[in-house]
């Protein structure tokens, strides 16, 4: 009798601890040292256009079975130019009809908290940039993040979900602050006398 | 000695209870961008949130006894360097009041500083986000002397009914936060000594 209450209590136990839930991967913030930065720099308004996923499983983040979703209709290719965005709006750098747009392709996407003292995230994205349509900028960037993590998952996960808008500043930052970008949108100097 | 159903509970007790909640309450800001508001000043200014303040994660109570935690200077600061910009001309991050460098090479005018304030509760007892959520923010504004030229407080109410928050957990907090920062953009924008 015992030993059937104790599988029973073993069981819920088991269900409640290790099912996989879902959780929403948090708002970009943006990276206000580099808003700074691009406040001085001179350049031209720009506007995000198309961003892809490069494969299906790039939309498929899991973190110690549970699942983290973009909340940009689960995309995180979406996620990535809301964030890019956002951080051009932050920047005074934004305008819907500006001739520069800057697309992409969300190339790689990988979250690892499986680690007890260490998580890591690995993202990468091929940007391109076309001023009236022609192409004048094509570069990949890829970035790895790290943060202190747990071998308890109540703490873990969340170290880890908080995390991931981190990563993606990095990926921003990488591609903004890149000097081939800084060169093609950098307004043009006049030279009036 | 403990029999195995005890050692299973007391685990399950260990493992499920006195977490705080984490939620976001970073507000949506396209009402700040459309408000209508005057045309900016040509000045330029700061703003200064401490890092230990940026850091700082609040607990707060939710729903059915637990607890909701943030960051309620980290997820806004977003919402300050918006109204600002919509307010004066250039809006920069700064990591101190009296770097005398940064504010002349900045050419920075005033320097805001925000004080927040949080408080939730939850009228559910079987959920935990937070079905009422008060955000009163203060803004300071000194000129680049030190000199204080402007105080204003604006508190901002934020509901979510469970067929809202089941989505966004945070979301009573991130109408209060968007109520205040709304208010604080209009009474920047008319103060009318800047």
């Amino acid at each position: 009798m015992e030993s059937s209450t104790t599988i029973r209590i073993t069981t819920a136990l088991a269900v409640v601890i290790l099912t996989g839930c879902t959780a929403m991967a948090p708002q970009y913030q943006p990276d206000f040292e580099l808003v700074n930065t691009l406040k001085d720099v001179n350049l031209q308004n720009m506007q995000t256009g198309k961003f892809v996923s490069a494969d299906p499983s790039i939309d498929k983040v899991t973190i110690r079975g549970s699942s983290l979703v973009s909340p940009y209709n689960n995309s995180y290719s979406e996620y990535l130019k809301n964030a890019l965005s956002e951080e051009l709006k932050q920047s005074a750098l934004w305008d819907t009809n500006a001739n520069i747009v800057i697309s992409g392709e969300l190339l790689e996407n990988e979250m690892d908290a499986s680690g007890f003292s260490i998580g890591e995230a690995d993202l990468s994205a091929r940007f391109l940039v076309s001023r009236d349509g022609t192409e004048v900028y094509n570069k990949v960037h890829t970035i790895h993040h790290e943060w202190a993590s747990s071998f308890v998952g109540a703490v873990a996960i969340p170290n880890a979900i908080n995390n991931y808008p981190i990563a993606v500043q990095k990926l921003i930052g990488a591609l903004l602050l890149d000097i081939d970008l800084l060169n093609v949108t950098r307004v043009a100097d006049t030279g009036s006398q | 000695m403990l029999r195995p159903a005890a050692v299973l509970l007391l685990v399950a007790a260990t493992l499920v209870s006195g977490c705080a909640h984490k939620i976001q309450i970073t507000p949506q800001l396209e009402a700040m961008r459309n408000a209508q508001v005057p045309a900016p000043s040509e000045k330029n200014v700061g703003y200064f949130i401490p890092a230990a303040e940026r850091e700082k994660a609040v607990i707060t109570p939710g729903g059915g006894g637990d607890k909701i935690t943030y960051a309620p200077y980290k997820q806004t600061e977003a919402a300050l360097n918006t109204i600002l910009g919509r307010a004066f001309s250039k809006v920069y991050s700064m990591r101190s009041t009296n770097d005398t460098n940064f504010i002349a090479e900045k050419n920075i005018s005033y320097i805001f500083t925000p004080v927040i304030e949080t408080s939730s509760s939850s009228s559910g007892i079987f959920t935990w986000p937070a079905t009422d959520f008060s955000l009163k923010l203060t803004c300071t504004a000194v000129d680049a002397n030190g000199n204080k030229v402007w105080n204003k407080t604006v508190t901002g109410e934020g509901h979510a009914e469970y067929n809202e928050f089941i989505k966004d957990f945070g979301l009573s907090g991130r109408r209060a936060a968007e109520a205040a920062y709304t208010e604080m953009l209009m009474e920047i924008a008319n103060a009318g000594v800047f």
